[in-house]
């Protein structure tokens, strides 16, 4: 399938209204994907999410 | 709603499936991550409250997306953000299909440089100083009819500084 980029806001906005539905146990699986894809685009998987630049002023 | 029904869901949030929507919460005290400069260059760091829902803003305005605030909540360690947004049914794009996303949208890749996942991407946008952080496939789906849609990515409108590293960056 070729992907779709050109869209609009607001047909980006009605295409996310107008999914369809699935249980969620096919959710939770469609997500495993997702993370397995990413996990190999990442080549390796290990995160650098540094938080030395404010460490814990968020929490306020 | 009780947030107890929400599991853990990344670095940043609780989540609870639903079929039209997802529900996020926050961890307590903590509200995701943003990208700031600093001396070192840009940074991910965790981000403000205000940031946040600022991020979550800039969400539904750039990408067409249909973020709402649902409620705040106090736990032990802190606030509590509690959003959700419609469900996205989909697969993953490839790099060349997310860098065009991006493009089409005026935005440039910035090479070799990752905040978040390492390997995510990251594209930024002069004319409005707009930046976009941690894309990959499954911040980034395509959906069942082709249409690519964001939904987790951190978006940020980068202050002066921010940009001029940005900026530099793409140099």
């Amino acid at each position: 399938m070729k992907a779709i980029v050109k869209l609009s806001q607001e047909e980006m906005l009605k295409a996310r209204l107008n999914q369809p539905r699935v249980s969620l146990e096919e959710l939770r699986r469609q997500e495993d994907r997702l993370r397995q894809t990413s996990e190999a685009f990442h080549k390796g998987g290990s995160k650098e999410t540094s938080k030395s630049g404010r460490g814990s002023r968020a929490a306020g | 709603m009780r947030l107890t029904a929400f599991e853990r869901g990344g670095e940043e949030h609780r989540i609870l499936r639903g079929p039209e929507r997802y529900w996020k919460a926050t961890y307590p005290g903590k509200a995701g991550f943003t990208v700031i400069a600093t001396e070192s260059g840009p940074t991910l760091t965790h981000s403000l409250p205000r940031e946040y829902l600022r991020r979550l803003w800039l969400s539904n305005h750039l990408f067409g997306d249909d973020i709402r605030l649902e409620g705040c909540a106090a736990e032990e360690g802190g606030l509590v953000i509690v959003t959700s947004q419609p469900t996205i049914v989909g697969d993953a794009p490839t790099a060349d299909e997310m860098i065009a996303f991006f493009e089409t949208r005026h935005f440039s890749l910035i090479p070799n440089f990752h905040a978040g996942y390492r390997g995510s991407l990251s594209f930024y946008r002069a004319l409005d100083q707009m930046a976009v952080f941690d894309v990959h496939p499954a911040n980034l789906p395509r959906d069942q009819t082709g249409v690519l849609l964001p939904i987790d990515v951190v978006v940020v409108q980068a202050d002066d500084e921010l940009a001029a590293q940005l900026e530099a960056l793409l140099n």
